[in-house]
């Protein structure tokens, strides 16, 4: 297979390891997941059961939360919407499973995979990082594990996840900006 | 900076959020059987208050739903907001 063949995430131009190594914050790009957007009226029984059907679990009704099981994450979007982040290898089946399942319902499953990638942010100085240009309040008192956000980070909209002790976030944010929030991360990240 | 109550993912900064002008203009029902003048009405003709105001705002950068707010555009504060659909809490509009 030639180089060109190859696929090539958003963010390989970054070089995150220029910061990496000695400093309080560790950034990563989770290139080539699976992403599944899906709507539906959480009201409708139906639209309920089919998602358990095809995850095996409900997906989040509480605002801005979000439900990890195995290897799927499932974040609330908004009262009708979901992102579903997958590996790549059970994407197709998955999106054709919904199709089934939904099928006759007011809803949609839309693979936009290669429309966003995801950023990880670890370490002592994450959430310093993040709030230097988020207007979210990010204290983990306020933003629990579990808990997701769709907000600002520098000029862009990312969505915002956080988990663990200490806090350790996710940032999904669009391809066409994510060159943009990787400079802008990697001026930031600077300091720390 | 305004901190607007977004229904869905509470308060959030103004900077995540794009105005929409007044709320509650229903649009008529058979455009065509409407006069010029009663159509300019519709269309540019608004209340433009000094005090309190229904309008409309879109929570753009967050949850991505329009909802309505209630706020004084003499003080800037805001009393309330609610979702597309329902009424304001006095029932006014």
């Amino acid at each position: 297979m030639s180089d060109t063949d190859q696929a090539e995430s958003p963010l390989t131009g970054i070089d995150w390891s220029i910061f990496n190594n000695a400093s309080g914050v560790n950034l990563q790009e989770l290139p080539f997941q699976g992403h599944l957007n899906l709507r539906g009226r959480p009201d409708e029984s139906r639209f309920t059961n089919a998602v358990i059907e095809v995850l095996g679990f409900a997906p989040p009704l509480r605002p801005n939360t979000y439900k990890v099981v195995d290897s799927l994450k499932m974040y609330w979007l908004g009262p009708d919407e979901w992102l579903i982040i997958t590996p790549m290898e059970r994407q197709a089946d998955l999106e054709a499973e919904f199709d089934k399942a939904l099928q006759g319902l007011f809803s949609s499953v839309i693979d936009i995979s290669s429309g966003q990638t995801i950023i990880s942010i670890t370490g002592p100085d994450a959430g310093t990082l993040i709030q230097k240009g988020c207007p979210m309040d990010l204290h983990p008192s306020v933003f629990r594990p579990g808990d997701c956000a769709q907000t600002l980070l520098g000029k862009t909209g990312v969505l915002l996840s956080v988990t663990g002790d200490p806090p350790t976030y996710e940032l999904v944010v669009r391809r066409s900006f994510s060159d943009y929030l990787g400079l802008w991360l990697l001026d930031a990240v600077e300091e720390f | 900076m305004l901190e607007i109550p977004c229904p869905w993912c509470g308060l959030r900064c103004e900077s995540e959020f794009s105005y929409g002008g007044e709320a509650h203009i229903v649009r008529p029902e058979n455009p065509e059987a409407l006069n010029d003048e009663a159509w300019a009405d519709y269309l540019f003709m608004r209340k433009n208050p000094r005090g309190p105001h229904l309008e409309q705002w879109h929570h753009v950068y967050g949850c991505r739903r329009w909802f309505n707010v209630k706020r004084d555009t003499l003080s800037y504060r805001i009393e309330c907001s609610y979702r597309v659909g329902e009424q304001p809490p006095e029932g006014e509009i």
